[in-house]
């Protein structure tokens, strides 16, 4: 691939391998309305000078990396929505595979992680690129997960409809 | 000459040699004590608004105190500065100050701010003050706010140095930084009042970004009818918006040394209010990657107007959101249409819209919020 606005840094790769991969992105509060609108940036980021994250779903289900996210970032996510690989590429951006690359000195970097290059995008271009992937993920439509338990808490929603039985040990 | 509202000091010397109202010669210098602790706090509040200059000559002298009476009974002292002027500021600031620091080493209160620079002097002063004291006497320091005075004893005193001298007690970060890291800039803040006094002209201010703040409105006294008016409602007060001088100490909002304004924060009064008020809340570093600058109170408030205007005239809400570089975006997105007014912290309107079938959408960047209202009617149509 020879794109002329792409710079790798040691450690980084393109993903181009499996277009079909999605790649998931966590929706926190401040990328969502009360009454379920996602925004559009929450795919991009605001500005061309960031590099949102994801998680390869090669490496981490949906759940694992809200779960990751909940327990390690400044914000809970409320839910996953996903971008397929050739989604992007389609778009002339790229997501590139950081995995290799060492930590930087307190960094917490979440497995699988991912991020889209959205780097050096004038303003009009980005905010094209914002509707043309949030228009895509809506498509597919937001990945079933759970909300993140609190550690060691278990996820009784399953059950929560079945008869109530009479409790046999303490389970909080 | 001191002014009939002057607030005084009252300083009650009792114990055998004070009766009557006596003043006894060697116990002048408790007073003197008083007053060089006050000049100290107040020349280092001057100096943290002018740095690097001098102090005028006549700060010292507004900062010279004198008896206006003794009491009968024991010796009860009443003091006033001799003259009320330019720096009367300084004066308040001071008495506020020090009237802390006293509560704080005798009664074990919370120690105020203290200027910069000044705590080892204070500590100093403090140690010395009561060292007159013989067995069975007592001072007695009437501080602005308790009903009750300090009591300055031999016991209590004993006391109050062993917790002056512990390392801890004035580990008030503010008091120890550079006289450079002050600056002082106008600005609003969004938060509430919860508590005014006003024969200091001054308010407790709990700013929704930065915490508690002290503020200062004694060159704006109208205001006085403002803030009552917000104080006197319910125990939690409305949400306020603050215009002033905002101080800054460490890099971080300190005090407003002079409030201009104050209104309350409506937001534009619709469903939307609550959103924004939240995002008045955002600290830096509130978005990904710990990036996100504090919204700006412009962006706010042309989100809310332009809220209200599309309420008023039956249009489509958008989806608000906090942009990471301190502005606010209106969004309206469907299957077949997105249009955004993104408003910047400097209140510049970006003006986006893209149908579904193309792959490049238009944007404008405008300053007239009319234009920005006219744009928003579209909704995502």
């Amino acid at each position: 691939v020879n794109a002329p606005d792409i710079e790798l840094s040691d450690g980084e790769s393109l993903m181009i391998d499996d277009g079909a991969e999605l790649v998931y992105r966590q929706i926190t509060a401040h990328l969502k309305t009360p009454t379920g609108q996602v925004a559009t940036h929450a795919f991009t980021g605001e500005s061309g000078v960031g590099k949102p994250s994801y998680a390869r779903a090669s490496r981490v289900t949906a759940q694992e990396s809200r779960d990751w996210h909940t327990r390690n970032a400044n914000s809970a996510s409320l839910g996953v929505w996903a971008l397929a690989v050739d989604e992007v590429t389609r778009a002339d951006r790229w997501v590139i595979d950081d995995g290799l690359v060492p930590p930087q000195e307190g960094e917490r970097r979440s497995p699988g992680h991912c991020f889209l290059d959205v780097r050096g995008l004038e303003r009009v271009r980005l905010k094209s690129l914002r509707v043309t992937l949030w228009n895509a993920a809506m498509d597919r439509g937001e990945i079933p997960t759970a909300e993140t338990t609190a550690e060691g808490e278990l996820d009784l929603s399953a059950v929560r409809n079945e008869p109530a039985e009479p409790a046999t040990t303490d389970t909080h | 000459v001191a002014t009939p509202d002057q607030r005084g000091r009252r300083i009650r010397l009792t114990g055998e040699r004070f009766d009557g109202g006596r003043l006894p010669v060697d116990s002048l210098v408790e007073l003197e004590r008083y007053q060089t602790l006050l000049r100290a706090i107040a020349r280092a509040e001057w100096e943290e608004d002018h740095p690097g200059e001098v102090p005028p000559a006549e700060l010292d002298a507004e900062l010279r105190l004198t008896i206006e009476r003794i009491e009968s009974g024991s010796a009860d002292v009443f003091l006033i500065f001799e003259q009320v002027a330019v720096y009367a500021d300084y004066q308040e600031q001071a008495q506020d100050a020090l009237d802390g620091v006293i509560a704080a080493a005798y009664d074990g209160t919370e120690l105020p701010d203290l200027p910069l620079g000044v705590a080892d002097q204070v500590r100093v002063g403090m140690l010395e003050l009561g060292q007159s004291l013989e067995p069975d006497q007592s001072i007695e320091v009437f501080v602005e706010g308790s009903d009750e005075p300090v009591v300055i004893t031999i016991e209590t005193r004993g006391a109050a140095i062993a917790h002056l001298q512990l390392d801890g007690f004035f580990l008030n970060p503010s008091a120890e930084a550079p006289k450079a890291s002050l600056e002082k800039q106008s600005e609003t803040l969004v938060g509430r009042i919860t508590e005014l006094d006003a024969n200091r002209s001054t308010y407790h201010f709990e700013s929704l970004q930065y915490g508690e703040l002290k503020g200062h409105y004694k060159k704006h006294p109208d205001l006085i009818e403002d803030l009552r008016k917000v104080v006197d409602q319910a125990e939690v007060g409305p949400v306020l918006r603050v215009e002033g001088e905002l101080q800054y100490r460490d890099g971080k909002p300190w005090r407003f040394t002079d409030t201009i304004a104050v209104e309350e924060f409506t937001a534009g009064g619709g469903p939307w209010a609550p959103t924004l008020i939240d995002f008045a809340q955002l600290s830096s570093g509130w978005g990904e990657h710990g990036v996100g600058l504090p919204i700006a109170f412009v962006a706010l408030d042309a989100a809310g107007q332009i809220m209200q205007a599309l309420a008023a005239g039956g249009s489509e809400l958008p989806g608000v959101f906090p942009s990471q570089s301190g502005g606010v975006i209106l969004e309206w997105a469907s299957r077949s249409m997105v249009r955004s007014v993104e408003i910047t912290p400097n209140a510049e309107f970006e003006l986006f819209a893209m149908p579904a079938d193309t792959s490049t959408g238009t944007l404008e960047v405008t300053t007239n919020l009319d234009e920005a209202i006219n744009f928003s009617k579209g909704g995502a149509q």
